[in-house]
């Protein structure tokens, strides 16, 4: 007796099977790049090597698409699960009207700092970097001058930092105070060579996962760290700034969420070697000296 | 805000019949021969290339046979009691504390196993169809969590893999672990602390893995994670407490590695999961029913035959009463459990597609904790030895976690979940002491044991479609990197069972047809 469901459903998993069984290893299957934004990621990037530096592309963001009922009118849809989506309830309760306006809000603010590579392209990573934060309400110094170049108030065009690449410009010291930069928008300072000062007192958006980034890009670097008034900081983050080998001052206060912080400076002091730490009262003036043995 | 569902890379009409020309080569009926040609482009004969070993190939070629599974019960439900209790008098039928009488009898999808991997799928699942959209049930035969591996597991998360589809699913693990707290709250309920600590992943190699390291480094840097590798010396600079002995690189996780807390992720995605509807049912799987349907009979393609699809489970709930639920798909998640219960789908008793069995069984493996005050400091990454010994800070008190996995001959019995300390003083010590000077004067505190849902066959996960069972989905067997890769899996069923196809990360590779046609797909780092 013969036994076969459907010629279609065969056919399809077949040339599924085949395609998966014939690809060796080495071989990766395409992914699927998405429609959402006008900015395409590529996936495969090929590293470049820059004095035995790697830079590195950070992974593409995968932002997450509502869709509306217009999208029904287009071709090469599934119906099925529109019909699914369909009988999801509009929330209309106050909650579901401030997740609704809270998402949207969201997602205009990653929008307004995706990383754009095009523009890393064209001016180089540090003028990048500069543009972008200046053009956020944020401070670039660049190595070599003295003065913060920052946002002529009046005017929204930035005339004191060129719109070409010049290599000269590299930056030392970023001042993000009180900035809402979020994990995304951290993408657009990458492969900095020698920024040796950060301060990102008062974002309210830095969390763990920002500090391991930050740890991650510039932990041969960086020699100043603020990181007053993040109220999401724990001490998971502040125990990850020990990947920076160079820190020479760091300056806490203000993590309501940070048990164990007295503990945790503490034994960054001990690994970290030039390190100064504000901000942290230790209860007991003999536990400044660097100890030896753990609790 | 508002845009279109992502769809897949759509193939070209023109260019779609060819496909079907040239893929058609395993089929349950060799019809290749007399497939009617659609284009003139390509004159060649359609050549079926044997994908699958040769004495295999004849079996597959003639039929498949499922055998009998379940026989239909009738669930008895006393009529009187029925009435009282529907109207809410006897306080039986509340589904909040497993106290339902009114068991759901329906249901569009039927997850079993109610584990990190369960709770994701569901999640993503509902959260399509919140409302009234998709009835989800979770079949967990333990809502305690006592012997499920998520809950006893390391919690490790890396993306230091050789495959390609490894490393992406762990790059959107970490991504959705780090949206986790918004994306698992809603009204009332607050969004799970999965205490992220962000502290990297380092592997040791010797000469003879060197290669293998670089290659695995290049493939990981070309998808987006960031991995550094170190020569011996800068290893020893970095970490001044490790002896660099018969190391000759060593590769560490930069970002998006550490270990987090799965107690707080499964927690997030059941809690979210129930408040938007999903049920879950505490009964254990015993057996499923199917049904006959008849396919008619198709010129040029086969005869006619019957057809028996998987139509209701039976599951045995505490007090021994046997109950059924009607589903239209099914997804196999129990971990360590589902070479076992796929059986009772008759996937392993058959010949054909049903010949092979889900080759995922339990494996035990130790988790040791003890205390060394000489032992590295903060910057303690989740270490993993030439050895396979692997280790990592726990706390700040200066406590540590490490374990090994077994060589194939020492594998431990898989009846209880006892600890065997002798594993402790003969393999795994010896390997961190001699790796870390400090770790020679230690104090083993405790141990614990888990299972790892161990694929015999390749070590990684089997994600997708059964070929016969179509409405079988599976979601299983990741051999001890599970955990990690749970939101990415969730996301990746959901589209399959949603959509019909894998839309953000392709895991075609995945599927449960290399088992058949015996084309395993290696993982080089395995812990």
């Amino acid at each position: 007796m013969a036994i076969s469901y459907s010629r279609l459903t065969h056919l399809r998993l077949a040339e599924k099977f085949r395609r998966s069984c014939t690809s060796t290893s080495s071989q990766r299957p395409v992914p699927v790049s998405s429609q959402i934004s006008k900015i395409d990621h590529k996936k495969m990037m090929k590293p470049e090597k820059k004095e035995d530096r790697v830079i590195y592309e950070l992974p593409k963001v995968y932002v997450e698409e509502n869709t509306t009922g217009l999208a029904l009118f287009s071709s090469n849809t599934n119906y099925g699960i529109k019909v699914i989506e369909v009988m999801n309830a509009i929330k209309f309760t106050p909650y579901g009207l401030r997740q609704t306006w809270d998402l949207f809000q969201e997602d205009k603010l990653l929008r307004s700092q995706i990383y754009i590579k095009e523009r890393a392209e064209f001016l180089g990573p540090e003028l990048a970097t500069a543009h972008f934060l200046c053009f956020r309400g944020g401070k670039v110094r660049f190595h070599g001058q003295e003065d913060w170049i920052t946002q002529d108030p009046d005017s929204d065009m930035l005339t004191s930092l060129p719109k070409f690449y010049v290599e000269s410009y590299k930056v030392e010291a970023a001042d993000c105070s009180k900035m809402t930069l979020i994990y995304e928008g951290l993408e657009n300072m990458k492969n900095m060579e020698n920024l040796k000062w950060l301060s990102l007192e008062g974002c309210p958006h830095i969390d763990d996962w920002c500090l391991d980034r930050i740890s991650g890009e510039y932990g041969n670097t960086l020699e100043y760290l603020d990181i007053r008034n993040c109220h999401r900081v724990t001490d998971k983050g502040i125990a990850s700034l020990s990947k920076m080998k160079k820190l020479k001052t760091l300056i806490l206060g203000g993590h309501p969420e940070a048990k164990n912080l007295e503990l945790v400076c503490l034994m960054l002091e001990d690994i970290l070697p030039e390190i100064t730490i504000r901000g942290i009262v230790y209860c007991d003036e003999s536990l400044l000296k660097p100890s030896e043995a753990k609790e | 805000m508002f845009n279109r569902a992502v769809t897949a890379a759509q193939l070209k009409p023109w260019l779609k019949f060819n496909y079907i020309l040239k893929n058609v080569t395993f089929t349950v009926r060799s019809f290749c021969n007399s497939c009617p040609r659609y284009s003139n482009k390509d004159d060649e004969p359609v050549k079926p290339s044997i994908l699958v070993p040769e004495d295999f190939q004849a079996e597959l070629d003639g039929e498949t046979y499922c055998p009998p599974l379940a026989q239909p019960i009738k669930p008895h439900v006393h009529p009187i009691k029925k009435s009282f209790d529907l109207l809410g008098i006897t306080g039986r039928n509340d589904p909040k504390t497993h106290n339902n009488l009114y068991f759901p009898r329906h249901c569009d999808i039927l997850i079993i196993g109610g584990g990190i991997m369960g709770c994701s799928i569901a999640y993503w699942l509902k959260q399509r169809g919140h409302d009234n959209g998709l009835r989800v049930i979770v079949v967990e035969q333990d809502p305690s969590y006592t012997r499920a591996s998520t809950v006893l597991s390391v919690g490790g998360l890396r993306q230091q893999f050789s495959l390609p589809e490894n490393i992406e699913m762990s790059l959107y693990g970490a991504e959705f672990l780090r949206k986790s707290k918004k994306l698992l709250s809603g009204e009332g309920l607050e969004g799970p602390d999965v205490q992220f600590h962000p502290f990297g992943y380092l592997f040791l190699a010797t000469e003879k893995g060197a290669d293998q390291l670089i290659a695995n480094h290049k493939l990981q840097t070309s998808l987006g994670a960031k991995i550094q590798l170190l020569s011996a010396n800068k290893l020893k600079q970095k970490f001044p407490w490790i002896n660099t002995d018969g190391v000759e690189l060593a590769s560490l996780g930069l970002e998006n590695e550490g270990w987090f807390d799965p107690w707080s992720l499964l927690n997030g995605f059941r809690n979210k999961a129930l408040e938007m509807g999903v049920e879950f049912v505490k009964a254990e799987t015993v057996g499923f029913e199917t049904q006959e349907t008849i396919v008619p009979e198709q010129p040029g393609i086969g005869d006619s035959g019957c057809y028996h699809k998987l139509k209701r489970v039976h599951v045995r709930l505490v007090d021994g009463d046997i109950r059924t639920i009607d589903f239209s798909k099914c997804v196999m998640a129990a971990g360590a459990q589902s070479g076992k219960v796929s059986k009772l789908a008759g996937i392993g008793l058959g010949t054909g597609l049903l010949r092979n069995a889900l080759p995922v069984e339990p494996r035990k493996r130790y988790v040791y904790c003890f205390h060394a005050p000489e032992g590295p400091g903060l910057d303690c990454p989740l270490t993993v030895d030439t050895t396979g010994s692997y280790f990592r800070r726990e706390g700040l008190g200066g406590h540590y976690v490490a374990g090994k996995s077994p060589t194939a001959n020492e594998e431990p019995g898989v009846a209880n979940l006892d600890v065997d300390y002798t594993f402790f003083d003969q393999q795994v010590w010896p390997d961190v002491a001699l790796r870390v000077p400090g770790f020679e004067n230690i104090k083993l505190k405790s141990a614990w044991s888990g299972y790892y849902d161990y694929n015999t066959f390749d070590q990684n996960g089997v994600i997708g479609i059964h070929p016969y069972h179509t409405n079988f989905l599976f979601a299983t067997g990741f051999s001890g990197h599970g955990l990690q890769q749970a939101p990415a899996v969730g996301r990746a069923i959901m589209e399959l069972v949603l959509e019909g196809k894998f839309l953000t990360i392709d895991l075609s590779r995945f599927a449960f047809d290399r088992v058949i046609a015996n084309q395993p797909v290696f993982e080089q780092n395995i812990v």
